[in-house]
């Protein structure tokens, strides 16, 4: 526990103090909600679940570049390399970076739940605040296996142009920026087998107070299996490389 | 008590062979130098007894533990290579953060106090001079408060005043029972530190011994004088070298006392120690005349 709480501090500060990596994570999901998802009409159906899929913008973009571009620069930094020789297992390591991603993911929903206030049309009560939060820190794992697993197959110099190349068509494709029913049929028909279209439609169900449809967790269930096992090979292969 | 050992170690990288067979014991009380020239295989023995490589084959114990196992590594230290900390967090925080790891870890003051952090505590890292993050380097290393310390070239980049520190607390923590194995390109520090040295070349170790040994196996001074009418016994145990009679041995008193038996006329007599960098490049001398030699003969 002293461990976990000693490298939660450590990534907490490191990240605290470098506003230029921590701040477009956190407010461009509430600035985009505001130049776009606030617009939608209060009578549609979308406004509300706009929130949603920004959230979900919010918590993949955080998990991107926060282990993404993160632990790809830290694989090459010597002070990682140090801290391989403190007498530790990687799990406080491990679970701090999740912890702490958790935080800025929520801060970052918390930023779009308040734009929503002040620019939407339409807000969310209390229980669709709370249920959406809760679905965020869910999808927080499959979103941060997909971060981790790019983390590890990039250099820190490509890494945050790969996070970008991925994350920016994932989040079109997956129907955070639009509505699906706004998507171009090509793009629709693909949508529904993305992982991001699968956490949003988790997102729209906390919201609607609903259960998401069964092939979306499903398909959500098996990426995240996959996503873990992709990780576990990147791991290992690194493990052998690094330190082998 | 032997803290860490290799035993007929190697390590290749592809078929790039870094070490080849080193066996090497660091005891208790014990400040062992691993010397040789870049790439000779030196931080490729340390980073494996760090646990951050693992021997092709062979075997390495630290406290009769695989390194990298969490207990084995809560009782060293390390300094390696090439230090550089993230720049957002102060020295007081780097330290509360390695302390964190261990059972009993070094009171912080008494580091800021050793490693002359006063000035530099609570500031950001960003910024920091080479020095000064390797004595930020150099204070982590022993916050822990371990048995055994791993130092990669511990005060490069130190200037002569914390290079002499460093001695101090070094020798100060051997003295106490720590044990120390480290790699440096100065020989003062070597010499001042270590107890024990081992000289490894294209991964093989080619000597092995004290300080002492060493320079003995070498001659351990060096005698020096002007003779301009030189009798029988000095052009028979004395070479010229640019006008001066000279004679490496390691009973300087003796030779001396025969000098001056014989009679013969010499002046502007030097008697002056060898130092281990002499010692060491006459060794490599005389290694690159037998490879030549060797290489004409075939």
């Amino acid at each position: 526990m002293k461990q976990f709480f000693a490298h939660a501090k450590l990534h907490l500060k490191r990240l605290l103090r470098n506003p230029a990596f921590w701040a477009p994570t956190i407010l461009f999901p509430a600035m985009f909600y505001s130049f776009f998802g606030a617009s939608m009409s209060p009578d549609g159906a979308y406004s509300q679940l706009a929130i949603g899929s920004f959230a979900v913008y919010a918590v993949v973009g955080i998990a991107f570049y926060q282990f993404g571009v993160g632990i790809a620069q830290d694989r090459e930094d010597p002070f990682d390399s140090w801290m391989h020789t403190l007498p530790a297992s990687a799990l406080p390591n491990g679970l701090a970076q999740m912890f702490v991603a958790i935080l800025f993911a929520l801060s970052a929903v918390l930023l779009v739940l308040a734009a929503s206030h002040v620019f939407g049309k339409t807000t969310l009560d209390i229980n669709q605040t709370l249920r959406l939060l809760g679905i965020c820190v869910v999808i927080a794992l499959p979103a941060s296996l997909l971060g981790i697993a790019l983390g590890y197959s990039a250099n820190a110099k490509a890494a945050p142009a790969l996070a970008n190349l991925i994350f920016l068509p994932l989040a079109f494709l997956g129907a955070l920026w639009l509505p699906p029913i706004a998507l171009p049929k090509i793009i629709a028909d693909i949508s529904v087998w993305t992982p991001t279209r699968q956490m949003a439609e988790f997102a729209w169900a906390a919201i609607g107070n609903t259960i998401p449809d069964t092939n979306f967790m499903l398909g959500l269930a098996a990426y995240t299996t996959g996503f873990a096992l992709l990780v576990m090979w990147l791991v290992n292969r690194d493990k052998k490389k690094r330190f082998g | 008590m032997i803290v860490a050992s290799f035993s007929n170690v190697s390590k290749s990288f592809g078929k790039n062979s870094a070490l080849k067979d080193l066996n090497l014991e660091v005891k208790k009380g014990q400040a062992v130098a691993l010397l040789g020239p870049n790439g000779a295989g030196k931080s490729t023995a340390l980073t494996i007894l760090q646990g951050l490589r693992q021997p092709t084959t062979g075997t390495v114990r630290i406290f009769g533990q695989k390194p990298g196992t969490p207990d084995a590594m809560a009782r060293i230290g390390v300094t390696p290579q090439t230090t550089d900390f993230p720049p957002q967090l102060s020295p007081r925080e780097l330290l509360e953060f390695a302390s964190a790891h261990f059972q009993r870890p070094r009171n912080i003051d008494q580091l800021i106090e050793t490693f002359a952090l006063n000035t530099l505590i609570d500031r950001r890292v960003q910024g920091f001079s080479g020095g000064e993050r390797r004595r930020v380097a150099l204070a982590l290393c022993f916050a822990g408060n371990p048995e055994l310390v791993i130092l990669d070239e511990p005060t490069s980049g130190l200037d002569a005043a914390g290079q002499k520190d460093f001695s101090i607390m070094a020798n100060q923590f051997v003295a106490d029972g720590g044990a120390l194995i480290l790699t440096s390109h100065y020989w003062l520090e070597i010499e001042s530190i270590a107890n024990h040295i081992v000289m490894i070349d294209n991964g093989i170790t080619v000597m092995d011994g004290t300080v002492p040994d060493i320079k003995s196996a070498f001659g351990l001074n060096h005698i020096s004088f002007f003779s301009a009418t030189p009798g029988p016994h000095i052009k028979k145990n004395y070479q010229l070298e640019n006008e001066n009679w000279e004679l490496v041995t390691n009973d300087s008193d003796d030779a001396v006392r025969t000098l001056i038996k014989s009679g013969e006329p010499f002046s502007n007599l030097k008697v002056t120690p060898r130092d281990l960098e002499e010692a060491i490049a006459i060794y490599r001398q005389k290694q690159t005349a037998n490879a030549d030699q060797n290489g004409a003969v075939q």
